[in-house]
């Protein structure tokens, strides 16, 4: 095309004022030129005084002119005229043209007009004319597509850099922050930063907490700015959910001379403020803001919108992850502080998850030994209750919450123990139960409490019937001797009342004895006329509760007679009480002397018993009944005289009782107490079955022995063997696919002595081990203890003949 | 005071019991109803040796459970085992006896004499069940 623009020229470009006849080439090119889309045209370059190119004037046109510059009737007119603000680079460009002669082919901006051109432009005429041809093409939509590239591709990198800058952190401050920073710098803006929104009676008020990013010649943002101030026209569009964008506030139409002062103040002039919608609420933005007048495009207005949103989401997953990290620090040091131990478990695998601290407390392992595979924790439950307690995880797997007890065998000791298990499950968002909890506590010491306090109960129980029984004994032998209805309630209101003191002795304290010196004092003082009547002397004796009770029974017996018909019963009278202890039959015995003495007023002849006193009966009767000693009663005119002595009890007061208590938890199955000491013996458990195989080897050390294995093959078992030699073993024989006998064998050579366990009859034992003593599942964990005690025995037995 | 009962009459009867009093009280009572009483004794010792003296003619017991704080199921064992029948006389309840003596016959202290004299009569009479 520009070969036929030049052959054109001086032709068509010849204004109409100084049109020649044109020749029919020329007719030819004008058609041409007339018919084209292409933009044509002729302008004349003005020139200043100083010779610089200033304006240009359109001289001729074609039709597709108008097309593409949006110029109708320029012919004639000048271009500053028609597109005020027209580029410089077009002036200088065409007057360079003029003044050279060298056509010139480049792309431009024209944003007067609004367009960008594809320009080949050549001198035509004569050069003091100063008359160009221009072709153009307007190229707007292929620019725009490359600009739009351009925008997207930096956009692009843009977001990466934000999120490789937001990404890793944790603080929803810090996040804010670090995006307000990139953005600022990236669009060269004066402030960036966010504000929260509150709503008032007034409309909106934005709230900036701080910053963010900011210039440092600029004034703080931080404050708060109700939009009724600041022109709430401006901001209109935010509650909507859309960007509101300022170009330059002083020259925005409707800003009120307050308003003006205000942003002239904080030094704002343009700004884009983005609004964050969330829940249907507006609740906070993030804004943009420039100190000079500003025309932000499309595309800033969209990164702003992007980092508005991407913020925010960070944001909002940075103060989730923050509160979850709260609430698991919370939940950690609850657990970790909790004297219960925690626990959860998946609720498909049943696999412990995660087991607090506290667990060792009561299993005594760490809480990594329990981890993983349900096994692991059942195979330290008693055998007895284990199925109980796996039943009660299936329950809370069903979704019910359940509180049960089991005892275990704690492994560091092999103490059973009794564990309380609260269980229960753990929905997810659809109820499906995900996870079982549960909380375990050590019972042990509060069972055993409860149980003391049964057996005391009992005990009580026990010793209130006997008193009972005591009393109604007392009541008809004092009702056979009795002269009188009056002396048969003197005689049991004194009896009576030496009972009760006695029960307050010995239920004074746990673990007290009770001193013979205030017992005796205490039963003659009740009944002596006055002091210095009677004389104690002896030692200072912790007496047992029984011997306590009988004692202060017959003292109470020998005072009651002395007063009224002995040494008390005149004023001249004396009693003297000696004691002492002395050696008999390899042990202590008290020896305790009664002695009347006085003038007496002789009727205790009257007391010559017509059949034997209640005094005599328990003197003479009960001490070596119940004490294993001896007493002696003489009542003589002149008064009375008693010996007794019997062996001296260690005793504590009967609130120790010898009642059945137990201060360990019975272990069940597991429980070897009582069964064989197998101490030192060295016990190969060979069996497949994981809970049997654990119960068995538990039994075996619970009775002493030291267990190799548990194997469940026979690779593992001669690899045992081969560390060092069994004293006896329990072989399975149902290893894995079938019975087998290869290690009954080997173990046979090796002068081992073993016994099965099988759930097979007798015709599946091959001959040779016909006589092997065999127990069938399910097994008595005792009986096996037996069994292998009964072995070793025989072994040792026939090895030592073997060796004479 | 007591009637006699036949039935109680010549029964060779073993009396365990540690408190004196109630002991005299239950001797003096079976005695009354006719029948010979072996002890009383108030130590597991000492009724083992009884048991031992006395050999067939054993007819029954009547055990006291807590004697001077030692248990009487050693006595009862050996009384299984001899196939004498015996009645606990105790203050313990049901409750607080281990289980293999728990359903044995029991009179509750105090005692009841006539309620005794009807479990021992039911005891002797019955002879020992297999």
């Amino acid at each position: 095309m520009s070969e036929k623009a030049h052959a054109a020229s001086g032709i068509t470009g010849a204004a109409p004022t100084n049109a020649a006849p044109a020749s029919e080439s020329e007719q030819t090119y004008r058609q041409l030129f007339q018919a084209i889309d292409t933009g044509f045209c002729v302008i004349e370059v003005i020139f200043d005084a100083a010779g610089r190119p200033i304006d240009y004037v359109f001289r001729d046109a074609n039709p597709a002119f108008e097309g593409q510059t949006g110029l109708a009737d320029a012919i004639g007119k000048r271009i500053r005229v028609l597109a005020p603000g027209h580029e410089e680079f077009w002036f200088e460009t065409y007057g360079r043209i003029v003044r050279t002669g060298l056509p010139e082919r480049f792309e431009h901006q024209a944003d007067a007009l609004g367009r960008w051109y594809s320009v080949y432009a050549f001198r035509i005429g004569r050069p003091e004319q100063h008359r160009l041809a221009v072709l153009f093409d307007d190229i707007k939509g292929r620019r725009s597509a490359e600009e739009a590239l351009r925008h997207s591709e930096e956009r692009q990198v843009f977001l990466l850099k934000l999120s490789d800058t937001i990404r890793f952190r944790t603080d929803p401050m810090t996040i804010q922050q670090a995006a307000a920073r990139l953005l600022g710098e990236h669009l060269d803006v004066s402030r960036a930063f966010y504000f929260a929104v509150r709503r008032d009676a007034d409309g909106y008020v934005h709230v900036v907490e701080r910053d963010y990013f900011s210039r440092p010649d600029l004034p703080s943002m931080v404050g708060e700015y109700p939009q009724k101030a600041y022109g709430e026209n401006f901001f209109s569009a935010l509650a909507r959910g859309e960007a509101a964008v300022m170009a330059d506030i002083r020259v925005a139409p409707g800003v009120t001379e307050d308003a003006l002062r205000l942003y002239s103040a904080a030094r704002v002039r343009a700004w884009i403020s983005m609004p964050l919608i969330k829940r249907g609420n507006f609740t906070a933005g993030l804004v943009l803001v420039h100190d000079q007048p500003r025309y932000w495009t499309s595309a800033e207005v969209g990164l702003v919108k992007d980092v508005a949103e991407r913020t925010w989401a960070a944001v909002e997953q940075a103060r989730a992850e923050a509160a979850l990290r709260a609430t698991e620090e919370r939940f950690r040091q609850f657990a970790e502080a909790s004297s219960g131990a925690l626990w959860i478990r998946d609720a498909d695998t049943l696999s412990m998850e995660y087991a607090s601290q506290a667990i060792t407390g009561i299993y005594g392992v760490e809480p990594e030994i329990l981890l993983g595979d349900v096994k692991r924790w059942a195979a330290v439950i008693v055998p007895d209750d284990r199925d109980v307690a796996l039943e009660h995880l299936e329950q809370a797997r069903r979704g019910e919450a359940a509180v049960h007890e089991f005892r275990i065998q704690r492994p560091s000791d092999r103490a059973f123990r009794w564990v309380r298990n609260t269980n229960f499950p753990l929905f997810d968002e659809s109820r499906r139960v995900q996870r079982i909890g549960g909380i375990a506590e050590d019972v042990t010491d509060a069972k055993l409490a409860v149980e003391h306090q049964g057996v005391l109960l009992a005990e009580l129980q026990h010793r209130v019937r006997n008193i009972m029984a005591i009393i109604r004994s007392i009541t008809s032998r004092t009702g056979e001797r009795a002269e009188s209805v009056q002396d048969y309630a003197t005689l049991m209101a004194g009896r009576l009342l030496a009972l009760a003191r006695v029960q307050a002795l010995l239920t004074r304290a746990a673990n007290a004895g009770v001193g013979i010196t205030a017992l005796v004092h205490d039963e003659v003082n009740v009944q002596a006329q006055c002091e210095g009547q009677f004389a104690l002397e002896g030692p200072e004796i912790s007496l047992s509760p029984k011997a306590a009770e009988i004692l202060t029974l017959a003292v109470h017996e020998l005072s009651t007679n002395a007063l009224k018909y002995g040494a008390l019963s005149v004023r001249s009278g004396k009693i003297t009480v000696r004691w002492s202890t002395f050696d008999k039959r390899g042990g202590t015995w008290l020896s305790f002397d009664w002695t009347e003495e006085g003038r007496l007023l002789g009727q205790s002849t009257l007391n010559a018993p017509r059949r034997r006193g209640f005094g005599t009966e328990l003197i003479e009767g009960r001490i070596p009944y119940e004490l294993g000693g001896r007493g002696q009663l003489d009542i003589r005119p002149e008064g009375a005289t008693c010996h007794l002595e019997f062996p001296l009890k260690a005793g504590g007061s009967v609130l120790e009782t010898g009642a059945p208590q137990r201060a360990t938890v019975f272990g069940g199955a597991l429980d070897m107490t009582g069964e064989p000491d197998l101490s030192g013996r060295r016990v190969l458990v060979v069996e497949d079955d994981y809970y049997l195989a654990a119960d068995v080897a538990r039994a075996l050390k619970g009775a002493g022995a030291e267990v190799m294995g548990p194997c469940a093959t026979e690779a593992a078992v001669l690899i045992e063997l081969n560390e060092c030699g069994a004293d006896a073993a329990v072989l399975d024989i149902n290893l894995g696919p079938g019975p087998s006998f290869g290690l009954a064998t080997t173990l046979k050579e090796q002068h081992t002595p073993f016994m099965f366990l099988t759930g097979y009859d007798l015709k599946a034992i091959p001959e040779e081990f016909a006589d092997i003593e065999r127990l069938e599942k399910p097994v008595q964990l005792r009986h096996i203890i037996g069994v292998i005690a009964d072995l070793i025995r025989a072994e040792e037995v026939s090895c030592n003949r073997r060796q004479c | 005071m007591a009637p006699v009962d036949a039935e109680l009459v010549g029964r060779c009867l073993l009396v365990v019991e540690d408190d004196y009093l109630v002991a005299s009280d239950l001797a003096s009572t079976l005695q009354e109803y006719g029948a010979e009483v072996i002890g009383p004794v108030g130590t597991v010792e000492g009724a083992l040796a009884l048991i031992d003296e006395e050999g067939e003619n054993l007819a029954a017991a009547v055990l006291d459970i807590n004697l001077h704080g030692e248990r009487a199921f050693g006595i009862a064992d050996v009384l299984n085992a001899r196939h004498v029948p015996f009645v606990f006389v105790t203050g313990y309840s049901a409750g607080s006896i281990p289980t293999p003596y728990a359903d044995h016959p029991r009179c509750d202290k105090p005692v009841d004499m006539r309620q005794l004299v009807r479990v021992l009569r039911e005891l002797t009479a019955a002879g020992w069940p297999d």
